[in-house]
């Protein structure tokens, strides 16, 4: 027979061969789905990292093992179509039982297709018998009590979350480089020690002619460091404009603040932060700031650069990819009696406020509801959470789980001080937008803290009301939106007395809503006096 | 283009099953989970003679997505139906109220003097429907932030409105009340110790929120502190750092307090104070 004859056929065998194999799971699927004797829970999630998928599969076989008839399947979908994915699932009324949430499911996708998990959280976990903790209510057996990320929903009223994990921004370091290039040189314990080290790697490659620098730059990771350290040097700015006395001033209010020119570009503590920011630039990739997370990525996997900054979310990824050992540590602040830079400082800053992430939520569509907040409530036990933490490499989200030694630098410190006013100025998509833009100014082989300065004195005042503006209509929909469920709990209150949640949540509706009209008022009085 | 991104959905939701909807809710258990059309749809069916049903329809028309002026203008002409019928009951009090919420929140160009008037006349029933009372604190919002003022004139009314605060009775509408003359009274220098007294009010209601309370918290021992009402300020630091163990002011809020309080009781209440920053 030709080839030409040939080619087509096997062109088709192949694709009958699919289609049979594709048959055949469907099938199978069905028919294990409709077992009598076998409860089914299937999870979803993005979170394609190899040591977060063996994290859920080890504790679905315990579960399993401790819970004969019952099966859990895992479903990773890749990032990417996650939010389309889901929407096709929740509409078709084929979602899994457990969906993790926070990209494609709004207020209104919850509300739709997610059940509340209010009542269960406030009730103590069982899989804690016997710990520490076992006496508390789920809710306050995580770190953050449930108040943070995507757990609770303030519009709804209600929590449709519970976590896994949490995340804290790092240095990273190739350890092996490190020891070879620095000897027993410790991580930097502030900026000044940072800067030694940087600039020891960049004499041992002109010395040597290897190709390494200090920091694999990107747009991605790069900011957050430059950010912290601004924030760093504006602690004690950020409390003098703390006019509403919270000790940690609403982005808002600083936006507001620097449109009403309260405050400006030439702020001594603001130029000083703006001044540790550049020395950034000097120490990466020449052009880094084109560089988006996957060069970044590459130049340090590659072992072209000895540092990184990203999100511990990268260390399992690192572990599996980098040919050699990864550590990290905190952003290096100069302290507060650096003679240069400690005036405007208090000390390190605080992560107590990091939000848990990583959480899942109920679909109404699940078969066997209860099962599967028993998986949940199994996986966010202080065992369970210990086994995921363990397995996958991510921070845990339950209190009292001991760390691995790996996750120690990762660990968020809780004993610092409200950190200052950022790059991003407490500005909103437009002010982000304009200063991002110019980052080239700020960190490249020519940067100029004066020109920065004055392109920003140029461009983000308009940006910042822009941002405000914006900030109004938002928060205008959202009041406006706690209007009908607010007339919908003062009837049902008058009609059903003896049911204290409607009293409680028609409380906590309005004092929503005082509050977003509040900051609402305020801004529009100073937008309007602003010149 | 946009109209292309949900056919595939539009599609998959003809072929593929339908959720199990188990027991239905009734119309008002689906506007407070935040399913407006659901809960619209079925008080649409129940409406027509039913005032109930057609001030429940006019509710959730406020939120029926898309957002229209004519589902405004529908949801206004069914409340001054149900005002007509009595305008002083439960439901009469109620439709009153949001008539001035479309006017201030809900049309693309607000319409304040409608509003005021409107919450003016709420205010003045004094009647303890929750959203009567509420009216007075949307006329503090609404008079005492206006943009432009003498602050001479931002005195009178913070006055005046204090003197009707005293009125209010019930429980969030008076807490409400005080929260919003307390952030008045720091904004416009009307006295660190009157702010400090309305927060205190407001505290003593009850917070819902415990984003209320950490912000409050803080906010009643900073002027404690400021105002030299240093037993309040030691409360209020000691309430927040018991009941929020993360939060990143808990060091600063730990040196305020050792500022305050004797070394010795320092020391024994707070083992990590340092004292001599």
């Amino acid at each position: 027979m030709k080839r030409e004859k040939i080619l087509p056929l096997i062109g088709f065998a192949l694709l009958l061969i699919c289609f049979g194999v594709a048959l055949a799971r469907v099938f199978s699927r069905q028919r294990a789905a409709s077992d009598p004797n076998e409860i089914v829970i299937r999870i979803a999630h993005w979170q394609l990292e190899s040591g977060i998928r063996d994290a859920i599969d080890t504790l679905a076989r315990e579960y399993e093992r401790q819970n004969p008839g019952v099966r859990i399947e895992q479903n990773p979908i890749p990032e990417r179509i996650y939010p389309s994915w889901l929407r096709t699932q929740l509409v078709g009324g084929t979602a899994p039982d457990l969906i993790e949430i926070g990209k494609g499911s709004d207020d209104e996708t919850l509300a739709r297709f997610f059940v509340p998990l209010t009542e269960h959280v406030e009730q103590p976990n069982p899989h804690n018998a016997g710990t520490s903790i076992a006496a508390l209510r789920w809710r306050d057996t995580f770190l953050d009590g449930l108040g943070g990320g995507d757990c609770y929903k303030a519009n709804l009223l209600e929590y449709y979350g519970v976590p896994l994990s949490m995340f804290t921004a790092r240095m990273y370091y190739n350890v092996t480089e490190w020891k070879r290039i620095l000897g027993d040189t410790p991580p930097p314990a502030d900026f000044d020690g940072f800067v030694a080290i940087c600039e020891r790697v960049q004499q041992h490659a002109a010395a040597t002619g290897e190709k390494i620098v200090p920091i694999a730059g990107s747009h991605y990771g790069t900011p957050w460091f430059a950010s912290t350290l601004v924030g760093g040097q504006t602690q004690r700015l950020t409390q003098r404009l703390d006019e509403t006395l919270i000790m940690r001033p609403h982005g808002t209010e600083i936006a507001l603040q620097f449109v009403a020119g309260r405050w400006t570009l030439d702020e001594p503590d603001f130029v000083d932060g703006l001044l540790l920011a550049r020395q950034i630039g000097r120490f990466a990739q020449s052009g880094f700031i084109q560089s988006n997370r996957e060069d970044a990525t590459f130049y340090f996997v590659q072992g072209r650069a000895l540092m990184i900054v990203t999100g511990s979310w990268d260390a399992p990824s690192f572990r599996s990819l980098a040919p050699f050992e990864t550590s990290a540590f905190r952003f290096p602040m100069p302290s507060p009696d650096h003679p240069r830079f400690g005036a405007g400082t208090y000390g390190p800053a605080s992560e107590a406020d990091t939000p848990t992430s990583a959480a899942f939520g109920l679909t109404r569509a699940s078969r066997h509801p209860e099962r599967a907040v028993d998986f949940l409530r199994f996986l966010t036990s202080q065992q369970g959470n210990s086994t995921f933490s363990r397995v996958s490499g991510w921070l845990p989200s339950v209190v009292d789980v001991e760390l691995q030694p790996l996750l120690k630098p990762f660990e968020p410190l809780s004993d610092g001080y409200v950190n200052g006013i950022g790059l991003e100025m407490g500005g909103g998509t437009d002010a982000r937008r304009v200063i991002s833009a110019n980052f080239g100014t700020l960190f490249d082989a020519n940067a100029d803290v004066t020109k920065f300065q004055d392109i920003l004195r140029a461009q983000l005042p308009d940006a910042m009301r822009s941002d405000l503006l914006r900030s109004l209509r938002q928060s205008a929909i959202n009041t406006a939106r706690q209007d009908t469920p607010l007339a919908a709990h003062i009837i049902l209150h008058e009609q059903r007395p003896d049911v204290a949640e409607h009293r409680r949540k028609q409380s906590e509706l309005l004092e929503t809503q005082t509050m977003q009209e509040l900051r609402r008022a305020w801004v529009l009085h100073e937008l309007e006096a602003a010149p | 283009m946009p109209l292309r991104a949900p056919l595939p959905f539009l599609f998959l939701a003809v072929l593929l099953p339908a959720a199990d909807p188990g027991d239905p809710p009734s119309p008002w258990d689906q506007a407070t989970l935040g399913l407006i059309r659901e809960a619209y749809r079925n008080f649409a069916r129940q409406a027509g003679p039913n005032r109930e049903a057609r001030f429940g329809e006019a509710v959730t028309l406020l939120n029926l997505q898309p957002k229209t002026g004519a589902n405004l203008d529908r949801a206004a002409s069914l409340f001054t139906d149900i005002i007509a019928t009595e305008p002083a009951d439960g439901l009469g009090v109620s439709a009153r109220y949001y008539v001035a919420r479309i006017a201030h929140v809900h049309r693309t160009s607000p319409d304040d003097a409608t509003a005021l008037r409107i919450y003016r006349e709420l205010a003045d029933l004094s009647s303890p429907h929750p959203l009567a009372q509420r009216a007075l604190v949307q006329l503090a919002l609404m008079e005492i932030f206006e943009p432009r003022l003498d602050p001479a004139e931002v005195r009178v009314r913070f006055e005046r409105l204090t003197a009707r605060g005293a009125a209010l009775t019930e429980s969030s509408a008076v807490r409400d009340f005080h929260l919003v003359m307390g952030d008045a009274a720091l904004r416009f220098n009307l006295g660190e110790a009157i702010a400090l007294d309305h927060l205190l009010a407001a505290d003593r209601v009850g917070l819902a929120r415990a984003a209320t309370q950490r912000d409050t918290w803080v906010r009643i021992a900073e002027l404690g502190r400021r105002t030299g009402r240093n037993d309040i300020a030691v409360t209020y630091y000691q309430r927040f750092l018991e009941n929020f163990p993360r939060d990143s002011r808990r060091r600063m809020i730990i040196e305020r307090l050792a500022a305050l309080l004797p070394t010795s009781e320092s020391s024994r209440e707070h083992p990590q104070v340092e004292v001599t920053r």
